[in-house]
């Protein structure tokens, strides 16, 4: 439907943003600001790895803490016992992330119901008492201070942008194909989608390691970045996992952009009220859980494309050229 | 006889409750076979059965051969057995089309091919006009025939089609039953369940087989099958298997 020369204005609007993620840092030179956008690359790749598995393949975990905190303590650990260089380890905290990604799927998604949801928030409280106790290995309560890396924060942007550009290529490029399809299938209706040929374990199994992945390389990011870690910061329900699924539900469950507006919404939101009502700022998601779900049950983006084009709307897939010329 | 799938002395116990005893059929290739029987006479625990959902107590149910028990649904679709469902399960926010590539991923790996696929599908059940609606705003009979149209797509040897007229006006339902009757000319068998023993299915089955309280009590030509007392009797009760 590239009618009404929709397909050049794209082009126009893709290099535009390009220009824009790429100019930010040298033509804004407010370190807060700086710090700011960091901080919305940063909920852009866990809002979009949760919502593959959340929004796409409708596997709600309350607990995906469990996967930032595993990325962050990994190359974190690495480091600091071992003298791993930290920007390789995050790729080691993401692959640290599929190996806990594996046993919880494998064993979970042989059932259907609340056992995913509830076991991964159970597995990530079960991480953070572990980590908080095991004094010997993770330095308990006290935490890990990791060095500061660089003195400007434009490498940190940079690879924020890069980590955040790699997971929404990922979602876009698996969405986009067979495994898009059969994640929706599963996601509307399971007993169909087997009828249907899916072998539905291993396809949410799919969905699950490539969402651990890149929630744990967040968190091995996040490490880095603040340069200190402890296990109620990274294993946090509230501020990790819960803002998590505010970000996908609010910007859109299942669009590949709803996750990005759901991240610039939350990220400014509490960082305004944070200043005027200190820790009460969380009732700002209590909020705006409540309004999304009474005014727009599919999220932003997904209500807005609705009505808007074509391109974005929340399911996807068929709007690829000429999808609807018979 | 050269069965495709060949079902044998197949047990389905819940609990205590015996939902299919000993049930022995085959089905030819190509061959339309109309599954009767009363309100939980056990034709969709037959299919859930066969179809992988669940595991027999006992009995074995071999397809080209190859035994299914144990098997996933998916397998099994993969093997070249498909089903539709008796409470229909569109893929409610997908499209038509989306919903009919679905089942045609099966066969194939890239969007493309499985457009193909789902567009001369659509065209084959006369769901084309429709492929861009959202499955959910679909009619029941239109969720039917995209049920249909999905499972044709998985490119199947045989299809179950579990409750296939049940809610449709009469219309809908010789436009369903001419094109069951249209399977066979595509390689694909097809059992129908219904619940009644109607003049349609009697006219398109080559073969009838009854079932009554999990227990097959009859099976042949459909004639046969009609004049059989004891279908009359599971029916309409003793009284007129007497008479009749």
């Amino acid at each position: 439907m590239a009618a009404r020369g929709g397909k050049g204005w794209r082009w126009g609007g893709a290099v535009l943003g390009v220009a824009v993620l790429l100019g930010f840092p040298i033509v804004v030179s407010d370190v807060y600001l700086q710090h700011l956008a960091i901080f919305f690359l940063l909920w852009v790749t866990l809002g979009t790895s949760w919502n593959l598995l959340g929004g796409y393949a409708g596997q709600i975990s309350f607990g995906h803490a469990a996967f930032f905190g595993m990325g962050a303590y990994t190359s974190s650990l690495l480091f600091a016992k071992l003298g791993f260089p930290p920007w390789p380890g995050m790729l080691l905290g993401g692959v640290a992330g599929i190996l806990l990604a594996l046993p919880m799927g494998h064993i979970c998604f042989r059932l259907r119901g609340p056992f995913f949801a509830l076991s991964m928030l159970a597995l990530s409280e079960f991480l953070r008492l572990v980590t908080l106790n095991w004094r010997d290995l993770t330095e308990g309560a006290v935490g890990i201070l990791l060095p500061p890396f660089f003195i400007s924060k434009l490498p940190y942007y940079y690879i924020a942008l890069a980590l955040a550009a790699a997971t929404m290529l990922a979602t876009w490029f698996l969405v986009d194909s067979k495994v898009g399809f059969y994640l929706l299938a599963i996601r509307e209706d399971q007993d169909a989608a087997e009828a249907l040929g899916i072998d539905t374990t291993w396809y949410k199994l799919v969905a699950l390691m490539v969402s651990a992945f890149f929630s744990a390389m967040a968190g091995s990011y996040y490490a880095n970045y603040m340069a200190y870690i402890d296990p109620p910061i990274v294993f946090s329900i509230v501020d990790i996992s819960i803002a998590m699924i505010l970000v996908a539900v609010l910007g859109g469950m299942g669009t590949l952009w709803g996750p990005v507006v759901g991240a610039l919404v939350i990220v400014t939101l509490s960082e305004a009220f944070r200043a005027y009502f200190a820790a009460a700022h969380l009732i700002v998601y209590g909020v705006l859980i409540i309004v999304v779900i009474v005014f727009m049950p599919e999220g932003i983006v997904g209500s807005l494309a609705a009505r808007g084009p074509r391109w974005l709307r929340p399911r996807m897939a068929t709007d690829a050229p000429g999808a609807s010329q018979g | 006889m050269g069965w495709m799938l060949d079902v044998r002395k197949l047990s389905k116990v819940f609990g205590g409750l015996p939902a299919l005893v000993n049930v022995d059929f085959g089905i030819a290739p190509g061959e339309i076979v109309g599954l009767i029987g009363p309100n939980g006479a056990g034709k969709t625990t037959l299919f859930n059965v066969i179809t992988g959902v669940f595991r027999p107590t006992s009995g074995e149910i071999l397809f080209e051969g190859k035994n299914l028990v144990g098997l996933k649904p998916h397998d099994i679709c993969r093997l070249g057995i498909t089903r539709t469902f008796q409470v229909v399960k569109p893929l409610p926010k997908m499209t038509v089309l989306e919903n009919v590539m679905v089942g045609a991923f099966a066969r194939v790996g890239t969007k493309e091919e499985a457009r193909e696929i789902a567009l001369r599908e659509l065209e084959f059940t006369g769901l084309l006009p429709k492929r861009d609606a959202l499955a959910r705003s679909l009619t029941l009979a239109d969720r039917k025939l995209l049920e249909l149209t999905r499972a044709v797509a998985t490119r199947p040897k045989l299809i179950l089609l579990d409750e296939v007229v049940a809610g449709l006006n009469p219309t809908e339902t010789e436009e369903t039953i001419t094109l069951i009757q249209r399977l066979p000319e595509r390689g694909i068998a097809a059992v129908a369940g219904v619940e009644h023993v109607m003049r349609v299915i009697m006219t398109i089955s080559h073969r009838i087989v009854v079932l009554n309280y999990g227990r097959k009590i009859a099976q042949g030509s459909p004639e046969e099958v009609g004049h059989n007392p004891e279908v009359i009797e599971a029916y309409l009760g003793e009284a007129y298997a007497e008479t009749a």
